[in-house]
């Protein structure tokens, strides 16, 4: 009687366990998930060249809520979404997370080339002095990394007769692009 | 690195991060009523499920179809809890409809519905050049969720062997009834209460 006992209990706490396991299991995911559906953080920029000017551009996309978000941490007074102010506010941060340098050398500082936006998308253009075009260029893209774990940026161009792409994540240095 | 990596990394990133819990959550359900031998099954209701997804990702991206995004993040726990309940239901598979070979086509609609909750996002993102970066991130989910799976099927293996620890010599359920109880009553429990968060009502 007592051994029967004895092995009913020694059942009756692991199927305890279990269900407590199963409660905390059920609680932290439903209070751990937000109500929005797994977005997608990236970004995606596309490069070119003009040899004639001796400029690269860059366009970036981003969603125009998450670089909102971003910018307003970056500097309190920005001012009214595409004003002046918000318009050197926003070259202020890019040029902060996006940089363009030559094979070995500094960084080169960046100027705007404007800023559009098409529903829920920025697209911000930036460009500098690279007389040699993007071949041997390095680059480096953290835009959002700040706010998002999972932020991955993409830089794309076309030159030389092929496509070079780069992925940025949280943390990573200039990459060159070819 | 070529255009095809650098989307499949997107993809593969996207589906393996903590914050996809919805579609890992998916997956789970899909996964739970079988056992370590029935790979191929598994294997085949995972690959539709990305065919699905696919189409729903191109057709968006493509503008050949435009979604509600708040009706889609429904749907999406949606599939989940009716995978949770199919499993629940469904106990004997082998007399099940179509002798349960029906699965893989069920994978494959709920895939229409979980493929359309990102399209959006990429929508806005793949402007230009689009085969290459969708095929490509395609493959990376495709290959993130055989990631998740092995994650997947280990956590089964533990489950099941405790199971089994626990179950006395003369019981008479099955230990993998249990897993399947156990685990689809937790997707539906959490699948229920993401659906009544997400409701567009």
């Amino acid at each position: 009687m007592g051994r029967t006992a004895g092995a009913v209990v020694s059942r009756v706490r692991p199927v305890r366990r279990a269900l407590g396991l199963f409660g905390l299991l059920v609680g932290s995911l439903v209070s751990a998930r937000p109500a929005l559906a797994h977005p997608l953080h990236s970004t995606i920029t596309e490069m070119t060249e003009d040899r004639a000017r001796g400029v690269v551009r860059a366009t970036i996309r981003v969603f125009a809520d998450d670089f909102g978000t971003s910018l307003s941490r970056f500097t309190r007074s920005a001012g009214a979404p595409m004003s002046p102010q918000w318009n050197t506010a926003a070259l202020g941060y890019v040029a902060s997370v996006f940089t363009i340098a030559g094979r070995a050398g500094p960084t080169v500082p960046l100027r705007s080339c404007g800023v559009k936006q098409t529903s829920d998308l920025l697209w911000i253009c930036v460009e500098a002095t690279m007389p040699a075009g993007l071949a041997g260029i390095q680059v480096r893209n953290s835009m959002l990394c700040e706010l998002f774990q999972d932020q991955v940026n993409v830089v794309q161009s076309t030159f030389n007769g092929s496509r070079h792409s780069l992925l940025f994540t949280r943390g990573d240095r200039q990459k060159p692009l070819s | 690195m070529s255009e095809f990596l650098t989307f499949a990394q997107l993809g593969f990133r996207h589906i393996v991060d903590i914050e996809a819990m919805d579609h890992i959550l998916f997956l789970v359900a899909l996964a739970a009523i079988y056992r370590f031998r029935d790979l191929k099954k598994v294997l085949w209701v995972i690959t539709a499920f990305t065919i699905g997804h696919s189409v729903t990702l191109a057709l968006a991206v493509t503008g050949l179809l435009a979604l509600p995004s708040n009706i889609i993040e429904f749907l999406i726990p949606v599939t989940i809890v009716a995978t949770g309940i199919e499993n629940l239901l469904v106990r004997d598979r082998a007399h099940a409809a179509w002798g349960g070979r029906y699965r893989p086509v069920f994978a494959g609609i709920f895939g229409l519905v979980h493929g359309a909750g990102f399209a959006n996002y990429l929508k806005a993102l793949f402007v230009d050049r689009l085969a290459i970066p969708l095929f490509g991130f395609n493959v990376g989910i495709e290959l993130g969720q055989v990631v998740v799976l092995a994650g997947i099927a280990v956590a089964f293996l533990c489950v099941d062997q405790a199971i089994v620890r626990v179950r006395s010599s003369n019981a008479s359920w099955q230990p993998l009834r249990v897993r399947i109880v156990g685990i689809s009553t937790l997707v539906v429990l959490v699948g229920s209460a993401w659906a009544a968060q997400r409701a567009p009502w």
